[in-house]
């Protein structure tokens, strides 16, 4: 065997290892159910919690250095946001920050695009959500997992002091 | 809090019809009420717990902040240019103050 040819066939396994290592990673990254307790704050802003995965894209970074800012964009791009059909509202959502609800967002026709960019807290690694409610009242959701490092201040300050903090208020 | 900072882009001119992007930061603190000084006393929440841009009278974007939006909120939305006119930005803090800053634009 011919070094040019090791150098070929060691492409080629290259290459059938990155598009098998493809399905497994997507699998992984399936959304996840909402959370029981998430139901009446979906129910409250999107009317039920009939919701189909897709159209909406959560786009963060997976890993933070600090949850104390990251950036975040949520869009619905295959929206043509005109009279008939348009994205009325985009709401995010967190799983284990002390508080679940981020930010909820409103849209018009006036608005051109259903696409927003913000920095936000994130106590620590979980499931952040975004659900869409369009004009038409179909409703959509996506869940991205993002890991937030530990030893960053963040941690000292904002996560325990969160959780008694909480943890009084009940 | 009369000192409060707020940075915004806008594009001066943009053509009718075309959707352009708006940035907004103010400098707020955004006190979520989960922090304590170092004497051990807890900071009372306060954020600013909705923003809003009106377009020539019209509001065309909102959001509501809770708590888990950052220091110095920033946020970038898009807009379609109409007509020529004034785009309002309004930040509602919870201590019922109202933040306001505005850009003229120009439709070609």
């Amino acid at each position: 065997m011919s070094r040019r040819r090791v150098l070929k066939a060691m492409a080629g396994g290259v290459g059938t290892v990155a598009t098998l290592s493809v399905v497994p990673v997507r699998s992984v990254s399936a959304v996840p159910g909402i959370p029981y307790w998430m139901t009446d704050l979906v129910v409250a802003r999107l009317g039920s919690t009939e919701l189909a995965e897709g159209r909406v894209i959560l786009d963060l970074p997976s890993r933070a250095d600090t949850g104390l800012s990251v950036p975040l964009t949520v869009s619905v791009p295959d929206s043509p946001m005109t009279d008939e059909d348009h994205v009325r509202s985009l709401h995010v959502m967190t799983t284990r920050n002390p508080q679940p609800l981020v930010t909820d967002y409103y849209f018009t026709p006036a608005s051109g695009r259903a696409q927003v960019s913000q920095r936000i807290r994130i106590a620590r690694t979980q499931y952040i959500y975004c659900f869409a409610l369009m004009s038409d009242g179909s409703r959509w959701m996506t869940a991205r997992h993002v890991s937030v490092s530990l030893g960053a201040c963040a941690d000292e300050i904002f996560l325990p002091d969160a959780r008694d903090a909480a943890r009084d208020q009940r | 809090m009369s000192e409060i900072r707020i940075r915004k882009s806008v594009p001066g001119s943009v053509r009718r019809g075309e959707v352009f992007e708006i940035k907004t930061l103010i400098a707020h603190p955004m006190d979520n009420g989960f922090m304590y000084t170092r004497g051990g006393v807890r900071i009372q929440r306060q954020i600013i717990h909705r923003f809003e841009a009106v377009y020539n009278g019209k509001t065309i974007f909102q959001a509501d902040w809770h708590v888990a939006v950052s220091t110095n909120p920033f946020i970038s939305f898009f807009a379609v240019a109409a007509e020529s006119g004034m785009i309002e930005f309004r930040w509602y803090d919870d201590n019922g103050e109202v933040y306001t800053d505005s850009a003229e634009i120009l439709v070609t």
